[in-house]
């Protein structure tokens, strides 16, 4: 039997790397007991499969995991038992069989829902955001450096921007952010708001920004759908 | 730390460092508890990283003791990383507990363990991002009780101004009474801080240093080490746990969110060895041997199983396979383990094939490659340091190990130790070959994964407390000779040749074996910028030179300083229970390539231990030493 689990990752739990992530489920579904089904192999592991990857330091209200069991339980069930055995930062929305067919949610997620809060060094003016989140979007291509580990890539994050709006909140300035997401590209919110500093001159405490994912989707050229819808 | 604070540290700091899991708290099985309706405050101060400071059992037995009180609490303080450190300084910020994020300054008694020498710069600067003076003198009763204890408190003098009071030996039963003292005395507090500490020196196995006064005669040679008031016992002797089947053990213990240097589930199945090597610290420190019975294994087993849902036991120890219920344990546990994809591991093995066998039985899969210590290259020189081991049961092991289908062998080796010539260096270089030799004869690595045979030399260090510690250490140039003698003599493909940084061990061997002198250049090495001395990339060899030098230290003085039997040595004072006569029985039979077998399986040597410390040795085997005996 497959399931698909819907979590959050809140607090403590945004310092744990996506590694360190799975070694934590995997730990929480042996002291729930839970029945999870193993690879065969050499060195057996609990069939499981994320969605994506979080970067250490994002929070995130809607991750999805896909786990296969050797029994039967209901998802209710599941749920409880995963509440009761995860460590704090960790929580466990929903919960839904799926068919062992359907695809991995590796490959149909492709858009990301990102909250970006970052320091402002000085006074700026909201109109001034609008206007510069405007300009922002419109232009043609947004070339950035990244660091891979074959050296230095020349990436265009234009494309994979859907959308973007801005606002000020004190002494911080907010983006939301609909990226592409998933195998077929990934666009990092913090290159967006680099990229989005650089442009505005804005003087952002870029390496305390706080980031967080609001949802994940499956964008099957109209609609956006939940994993869990999918 | 006030909310504002804990904000800012959450929000600005923690994103910009690495690893900031290692901050986080909160993790599965800690314990949180109500600060204002608990009556007594300890940290525990581990001076290294998290992931280093988790993985040791002591730490974990500790925080589980005390939180088991009612009356206490003990949260947990690590050493900031370098990254860390730099931030909590630029905002004034003093370092921080993890459970609730309170500075150390909040607790009553600030405790540090001390496994490692290069870690005591740590300890100075913990104390000082702590903003706590490092001078026990400077300190009143305003400030925490800061006191120490672990395997390098058996010479605590290096540390001797800087720390109120030491814990000697094993620290379950006395933690307890040393908690019950403050407590009662914080009632309101008679005598301030030396009222407190009188009262602690009456607990067997406390160390108060400010009650001592070193005398030293023209040559600087200790002449006498007395209290100095009524009521101090002349010779502080170890704790020792007397039923270690029955000693509290943490079957909640915490499952760090981020990956730790031991990540898997330590249980102890016995403490203490008595094989004898002359070398061993650990050794000589936490005799006598005494097993847990194998049904309290099984039940701590099962609970840890259930609490952690780690997939991976480590039975833990000094020798794991001189367990005498070793066999049927090891056979319970893994079918009882077996259907959830859960692992054994066995860390320290002997070399036989007894040992490979069982090796065997818990590696059935995944075989990871084995280790094994042989320590000296000649038959002389293992007998000198009495490691009970001869090349006959290592060709036999490895032999056996190979046809079991293990590929990777680690070959540990020692250099520097006493009496040692070229001959020995040569030893360690014809075992690493003979190795290999049986691995091509039997045909190993033809097919796929390739034979690897790796060979480490560490450097001898003299340690208070063993049978080596009169004995000199080498000096640099000397262990430096030794390890390029050994890298021209160890020429072949399939053996990578591993060494320790002399350097560190000529710094470790002066502070193993050092004064109450050396206390001011350890403090000036940490004031010059020494910390994680441990860590390659923070170790600064000639910022420590520096250090010695300014204070008139002579590191050679200390390191290279072959003591008399006669002479009184900085640590006499301290009794690991082990009597004098005995170690000094043992270093001349060392001298003579004499063998010591081990009191478990023949007769009782007199180290006096036991009938001083009324202790015994405890083996739970059935048919207990006859059985062992077979074995040997």
């Amino acid at each position: 039997m497959r399931y698909r689990i819907e979590f959050s990752k809140l607090r403590e739990a945004r310092f744990v790397s996506h590694l360190d992530t799975v070694k934590t489920v995997e730990r929480a579904l042996r002291r729930g007991k839970i029945p999870m089904a193993f690879s065969e192999g050499f060195n057996p592991h609990p069939k499981m499969s994320f969605g994506s990857a979080l970067a250490v330091g994002v929070t995130s209200d809607k991750e999805y995991l896909d786990l296969e069991l050797a029994r039967d339980w209901e998802p209710d069930r599941l749920q409880e038992a995963l509440r009761q055995s995860l460590p704090s930062g960790y929580r466990v929305n929903r919960v839904s069989r799926v068919s062992l067919r359907s695809p991995a949610l590796m490959s149909v997620i492709n858009r990301a829902d990102y909250l970006v809060r970052a320091y402002l060094n000085g006074p700026v003016e909201s109109a001034a955001v609008s206007e510069l989140v405007r300009k922002f979007q419109d232009l043609p291509e947004i070339r950035v450096e990244k660091n891979t580990k074959k050296g230095k890539k020349e990436v265009d994050l234009r494309p994979g921007i859907f959308e973007l709006s801005g606002q000020l909140q004190g002494d911080m300035l907010i983006l939301r952010m609909l990226l592409q997401s998933g195998s077929e590209g990934n666009i990092r919110p913090e290159d967006v708001l680099s990229a989005f500093n650089d442009f505005g001159k804005l003087g952002l405490d870029v390496t305390t920004a706080q980031i967080h994912r609001l949802a994940l989707y499956v964008f099957d050229g109209e609609k956006m759908l939940s994993p869990m819808e999918g | 730390m006030t909310q504002l604070l804990e904000n800012f540290l959450e929000e600005r700091i923690l994103p910009k460092v690495t690893k900031p899991s290692r901050y986080a708290g909160n993790e599965w099985n800690s314990i949180h508890k109500d600060w204002s309706r608990t009556a007594l405050k300890m940290a525990f101060c581990f001076p290294d990283v998290y992931e280093v400071g988790m993985s040791h059992l002591g730490t974990r037995i500790l925080y589980h003791i005390v939180n088991a009180r009612p009356d206490a609490l003990l949260e947990r303080v690590f050493a900031p990383w370098v990254d860390l450190e730099k931030e909590l300084r630029e905002h004034g910020l003093p370092l921080f507990s993890l459970e609730s994020r309170r500075p150390l300054t909040d607790f009553d008694l600030v405790g540090f363990t001390l496994q490692y020498e290069m870690s005591f710069t740590n300890i100075l600067n913990m104390l000082d991002l702590a903003k706590i003076p490092l001078s026990s003198a400077e300190r009143d009763e305003s400030y925490p009780l800061i006191a120490a204890g672990g395997p390098c408190g058996f010479n605590p003098e290096p540390l001797a101004p800087f720390i109120d009071f030491f814990v000697i030996g094993e620290g379950e039963e006395v933690l307890n009474e040393v908690l019950d003292v403050i407590k009662d005395w914080k009632q309101d507090k008679p005598g301030g801080k030396a009222g407190l500490l009188t009262q602690l020196v009456q607990v067997p196995g406390i160390y108060v240093p400010a009650f001592y006064s070193v005398e030293y005669d023209t040559e600087g040679k200790i002449s006498a080490v007395r209290p100095n008031r009524p009521g101090v016992p002349q010779v502080v002797n170890k704790r020792v746990i007397k039923n270690f089947d029955e000693v509290p053990f943490p079957t909640k213990p915490i499952v760090p969110y981020t990956e730790i240097v031991h990540d898997r589930i330590m249980l102890e199945v016995l403490r203490g060895c008595t094989r004898g090597c002359r070398f061993c610290q650990a050794g000589m420190l936490y005799r006598p041997v005494r097993e847990k019975s194998p049904e309290t294994l099984y039940r701590q087993a099962r609970e840890l199983m259930e609490n952690t849902g780690y997939n991976e036991i480590s039975l833990t120890s000094l020798s794991t396979s001189d367990y005498s219920c070793v066999g049927p344990v090891v056979e319970t546990l893994l079918n009882e383990f077996e259907g959830q994809g859960v692992g054994l591991s066995l860390p320290s093995l002997r070399i036989d094939s007894f040992s490979v066998d069982l090796a065997e039985q818990v590696q059935r899969v995944r075989k990871t490659g084995l280790t094994f210590a042989p320590e000296a290259g000649t038959q002389r020189l293992r007998d000198v340091i009495n490691k009970g081991v001869t090349e006959e049961n290592l060709v036999e092991a490895v032999t056996s190990a190979f046809q079991h289908g293990w590929t990777t062998i680690k070959l540990y080796f020692m250099i520097g130790l006493p009496t040692e010539t070229e001959e020995d260096l040569d030893g360690i270089a014809y075992l690493a070959n003979r190795v290999v030799r049986i691995a091509d004869e039997l045909g190993v690595g033809k097919k796929g994964k390739g034979l690897k045979v790796t060979v480490s030399a560490s450097s001898f260090v003299p340690k208070a407390g063993t049978p080596f510690q009169w004995e000199p250490q080498d000096s640099l140039d000397t262990l430096r000779e030794k390890q390029n003698y050994l890298k021209s003599r160890i020429r072949n493909r399939k053996i990578t040749f591993n060494w320790h940084d002399a350097k560190l061990s000529v710094i470790e061997g002066v502070f193993a074996r050092g004064d109450r002198k050396l206390a001011a250049a350890l403090e000036r090495a940490w004031r010059l910028g020494c910390k994680f001395d441990g860590w390659t990339e923070h170790f600064h060899y000639e910022l420590w030179m520096q250090a010695f030098a300014e204070e008139g230290i002579i590191p050679e003085a200390y390191a290279r300083r072959s003591f008399e039997h006669s002479d009184i040595l900085p640590w006499e004072h301290i009794g690991s229970g082990v009597s004098k006569q005995f170690l000094i029985r043992e270093h001349r039979k060392a001298l003579e390539a004499a063998r010591t077998p081990d009191c478990r399986f023949e007769d009782c040597h007199c180290c006096r231990l036991c009938n001083d410390l009324g202790v015994s040795l405890d083996l739970k085997g059935r048919e207990g030493k006859h059985a062992l005996q077979d074995r040997i």
